[in-house]
Parts: structure tokens; C-alpha cells; sequence
């Protein structure tokens, strides 16, 4: 975003008296950013602090401290931040080869079908994309009369699996990693990329000493914001992976409707959100608020 | 031969990045080819591959009610989460790109924050406070907690609108004796005409999805759409489910592709 005040003429500012300027008074901006204030403050600030300080109110840390000794909620901590790390390495991994495939195809097939590729997440409903995994990966869908058609084997089910949840919650994060890396990508000059190669690089080493590092920011801000989207994900987690085996966001559900135990369900919440605040917190250290920003737009 | 042997190499890597290009695409396209098969399944239950096929899904869609009842609570909160979404990204892109007000960096960062705070924590501190506001199973309510997801993308899409409108087009109008007012709103406000349409539809479509809020906030009451197919999915797999899924994503991509195609040709 380019600030409007940096593409005012110069000297237009120094007239006080018409107001020559369509750029508008700080009072006036603020009134017109007020109804967003008022959402951001009244419906996310106000309820985030309220969980991360009633989590604390109750019996201060003790709470926590059953939260990181119960294995159960640390079993499914650890699934959610396993399963995340997969989904974020599978990602921007298989999403960086597509957006560079994307940037650098001259088939105008190879790039529909890529974009297609891309889209087709965005396309579907979050509900959709799970229901469409839950009919591909169960018994009876097309994964189990393929195994049936070559091996004989029946009732092959990947359901309520954490492969279940890994292969669902890519499929949707792929768009978000996909989308910034090729905006990523566009902006490298191909230039220098020509150039190492005819200073004698192979194209792997062309790739991976010029490409690699020009991207580098770019990889980083897009796997950062790709994995605390995924350790928050619900419906993916709920519907492919079952009860026996809980993340974190199944946890918080049961806790809430199942055991009507709020506070236990505020905890694990809160341990969620201090995670991720933790996690953009040192992304924006690490590269900007402006760089961040580009992976999420 | 060290050429030819580098040259071999380059060769597999290229070729092995081919098929990972090629399945990665398969398996994109995998699910939404399988649901819209399955939609033309003539079973009443749902196997692989089905025995029979006809429009027995989209039939019994037609005539469920709770499936017609779904679509229009949807609807009927859709409608004005897409119109406060469009309206408060409206003022806040234009408080960041026509005003003086301090901070307006951090307010286009803070105006994207509830897309990357995890649903389902938020779920949990909205629902805390919906319970004190007495705002569980409440229309307003499931407003308002849409309204919150969908309005990133409307601030997002004026944004990038408005860094593209030149303030000197306000300038000349205002030369020409235009008020600031008048200036914004036949100039600025019309430009934005493709981006005010962008807006109601990608918000529209983000409150049309929510299953998450939804399930924490809608008290059993509300049952949206997702709500619907979330519960049929929890309790076993509904073919009919197959036939709603396919028109979903006929209509998503439908509304998708017009707005992109406005936009693109109006920028054009």
C-alpha cells in the first residue's frame, strides 16, 4: 500500500486556508475507520483478552499446568503442531514448484490447468473440500475400490487418520502458499537467472544460489502464515480425524459442548492463541510487518 | 562428458519436477471431479462407483425442506454481512489512502488480523462473550461474528483498489470547483463501483461458508448450510449432500470468475 500522503503533490499541504486537498482531516479518517475500529476492539481484542485473562484468573497458572501435564490435551498439541509442520512443509513446497512452473511455462495448457489447480480450493467451500475427502479416503469411496480392484483387499479406509487430516488440511492451505510465492516469484528478475547459468551454473545451481535466496523472505513469511492458519483449522481436524485421536481444535469443542467444562476449553484456546501471537510476533521481527502482510493479501 | 552428465541431471530434475506439477494438479482436482460424479449417483446411499445414475440427488434436494430452510438461513445471513462488510472496508480503505490519520499502516495490518487469528481459539473467546451479551443463537450475533471474518477480504480488495487510484484525479475535480465531497463520490466512490461488487461477493461467499462460528455460536438453531452438510457428514454420508456440494461450487466459481473478469476488464 502506498500512503496517499507520499503521492500528494509537494507544497499542497502548506495551504491552510481553502482546503485545495482530497486528502481528508486525521478527525475525518478516524470517524471513517471507526466502524472497523469498533469490530476489531468491541469483537476481537475485547473477547481475546477476556480468554487469555479469565484463563489466568481462575487458579493463575495452575490451570496451565494441568493443561501441560494432562496427555491428552499434550497429545493433541502435539498432533495440531505436527500435522501443521507437515501440512506447511507440503505446502510451500509443492506450492513454490507450482508457482514457479507458473511463472515460467510458455504452454498457455500447463498455466490454466495450474491456475485451475490453485483456484479449485478457493472454489470449493471449506465443508465441501472435507466432505469430498471424506467420500474419497472412506470405506467404500474410490481409494478403497481401487486397493479392492488391485490388491483384494477390502474396506481400505484412510479415514480418521492424521494423513486424513494432513492430505485435508493441504488441499485447502495450498492457495495461500501458491498465490504470495508466485507473487514472489514474478518480481525475481529472470535476468540473473540467465546470468549465473552463463557464467557456467547448472540451472539446479542457478536455482538454488540466485532463485533460492531473492525467495527466501518470501518462503519464510508464506510457511509462517500457512501454519498458524493451520494449527487453527476445525472442521478438517473434527470430520477427517476422528475422536480417538483429538487435535486441538476437536479438544476445544468437546471440552465446551461435550464436558460443558469452559475453563478447560479456555485454556486450550488461549494456548492456541499465544502460539500463534508468538509465531506472527517473531515473523514480524524477523521480516516486517510489510513482508507479512504480502503473504496473507 | 561432464556437459552431457550435468545435462542428463538437469534432465531427470526437470522431468521430476514435471510429475510432481502433474500429480500435484491431479490430486487438486481430484475431490470437486469426484462430488460431481457422485451428484448423478441414482443410489440412495452412497457407493463407488455408483450402480445407477440420474438426478435422484438433485430431486430430493428440491423437495427437502431442510435442505431449502438451510440455503435461506444462509442466505438470509449473508446478505448483510456482505453489505457492513463492504461498507466498513469502504471507510477504512479510504480513511488509509485519503486521510491524514496517524497509524494507518498498523490499521491495514490490524484490519486483516482476524484472518490469521486461529478460528477455532476465536471461536472460543466470541462465544465467552456472546454468553455474557446474550447473543448465542442470535441473528445479530452470527452477524456480527461473520461480518469479523469477512472483513479482511473487503478491506484487502479496497486497499489494493485505492493504491491504484491516482489522487489527483480528486485533485482536478476539485480544481474544477468540486467539492472534497463531491470529488470522493463522483469520482472516487465510482471507481470503486467494480471493487463495491468484488467486495458484497467475496464477503457474501465467506459468510455463505462459515462452519466454524457457526457451530459455537448458532446454538443448534441456526442451521446454515455448512452447519447442515457438517452434521450430515458427522452422521454419515448423504449422496444428496453430493448434489448441494455440486452447486455450490457451479455457483462459487460462477461468482468468482465474473468478479474477476470485472475487475479485470475495468482495470484493463
Amino acid at each position: 500500500m502506498k500512503s496517499a500522503a507520499s503521492s500528494r503533490p509537494a507544497g499542497l499541504a502548506s495551504r491552510p486556508r481553502r482546503d485545495w486537498n482530497p486528502v481528508a482531516s486525521p478527525l475525518a479518517g478516524f470517524l471513517l475507520a471507526l466502524p472497523l475500529l469498533a469490530l476489531l476492539v468491541l469483537f476481537l481484542l475485547i473477547p481475546v483478552a477476556m480468554v487469555l485473562g479469565q484463563s489466568l484468573a481462575e487458579d493463575g497458572l495452575a490451570a496451565y499446568g494441568d493443561f501441560f501435564t494432562s496427555s491428552v490435551s499434550m497429545g493433541a498439541l502435539r498432533r495440531t503442531l505436527v500435522s501443521s509442520a507437515l501440512v506447511t512443509a507440503l505446502a510451500t513446497g509443492l506450492g513454490g514448484i507450482l508457482a514457479w512452473r507458473l511463472r515460467m511455462t510458455r504452454s498457455s495448457l500447463t498455466r490454466a490447468l495450474i491456475w485451475i489447480a490453485i483456484l479449485t480450493p478457493l472454489w470449493m467451500g471449506v465443508i465441501v473440500k472435507n466432505y469430498a475427502f471424506t467420500i474419497l479416503l472412506g470405506s467404500g469411496g474410490p481409494l478403497s475400490a481401487i486397493c479392492a480392484w488391485l490388491f483384494g483387499v477390502d474396506h481400505v479406509t484412510l479415514m480418521y487418520s492424521q494423513t486424513a487430516v494432513v492430505m485435508g488440511v493441504f488441499y485447502s492451505m495450498l492457495p495461500y502458499a501458491a498465490l504470495p510465492l508466485y507473487v514472489t516469484f514474478r518480481s525475481i528478475d529472470l535476468d540473473l537467472l540467465s546470468a549465473a547459468e552463463n557464467l557456467g551454473a547448472s540451472r539446479v545451481q542457478a536455482l538454488t544460489s540466485v532463485l533460492l535466496p531473492l525467495a527466501k523472505p518470501g518462503l519464510v513469511a508464506t510457511g509462517i502464515i500457512v501454519f498458524v492458519i493451520s494449527i487453527g483449522f476445525y472442521v478438517t481436524p473434527v470430520l477427517l480425524g476422528g475422536a480417538k485421536s483429538p487435535y486441538l481444535p476437536s479438544l476445544i469443542e468437546e471440552d465446551l459442548f461435550k464436558y460443558y467444562d469452559e475453563s478447560s476449553a479456555r485454556i486450550a484456546a488461549a494456548v492456541l492463541l499465544i502460539l500463534a501471537m508468538a509465531i506472527v510476533g517473531l515473523a514480524m521481527k524477523l521480516l516486517g510487518a510489510r513482508q507479512l502482510q504480502r503473504a496473507i493479501t | 562428458m561432464k556437459r552431457v552428465a550435468r545435462s542428463t541431471g538437469e534432465h531427470a530434475v526437470a522431468t521430476a519436477t514435471r510429475i510432481v506439477v502433474a500429480l500435484t494438479v491431479i490430486f487438486m482436482l481430484l475431490p470437486p471431479a469426484l462430488i460431481v460424479l457422485l451428484s448423478f449417483s441414482g443410489e440412495d446411499h452412497l457407493a463407488f462407483p455408483p450402480r445407477s445414475w440420474g438426478f435422484r440427488q438433485y430431486l430430493a434436494l428440491a423437495n427437502s425442506e431442510y435442505w431449502l430452510d438451510a440455503i435461506w438461513t444462509s442466505i438470509k445471513i449473508a446478505v448483510p454481512v456482505a453489505i457492513l462488510s463492504t461498507l466498513i472496508g469502504l471507510g477504512a480503505g479510504l480513511a488509509i489512502h485519503r486521510s491524514r490519520l496517524h497509524g494507518r499502516g498498523a490499521l491495514s495490518f490490524a484490519g486483516i488480523t482476524p484472518l490469521i487469528v486461529p478460528v477455532s481459539a476465536y471461536a472460543v473467546a466470541i462465544y465467552g462473550l456472546f454468553a455474557k451479551l446474550g447473543l448465542i443463537a442470535d441473528f445479530t450475533g452470527m452477524v456480527i461474528a461473520h461480518t469479523i471474518l469477512a472483513v479482511p477480504i473487503s478491506l484487502i480488495l479496497f486497499d489494493s483498489a485505492m493504491s491504484a487510484l491516482k489522487p489527483e484525479l480528486e485533485l482536478v475535480a476539485m480544481t474544477l470547483g468540486a467539492s472534497r465531497r463531491q470529488a470522493w463520490t463522483s469520482i472516487t466512490l465510482r471507481l470503486l463501483m467494480p471493487t463495491f461488487g468484488a467486495s458484497a461477493v467475496f464477503a457474501f461467499l465467506t459468510s455463505f461458508d462459515e462452519a466454524v462460528l457457526v457451530n459455537f455460536l448458532g446454538g443448534g438453531v441456526f442451521v446454515t448450510l455448512p452447519k447442515g452438510i457438517f452434521d450430515a457428514v458427522r452422521f454419515g454420508v448423504d449422496p444428496l449432500v453430493a448434489a448441494i456440494a455440486t452447486i455450490l461450487i457451479a455457483v462459487t466459481a460462477a461468482l468468482a470468475a465474473v468478479t474477476v473478469a470485472i475487475q479485470r476488464r475495468t482495470r484493463a
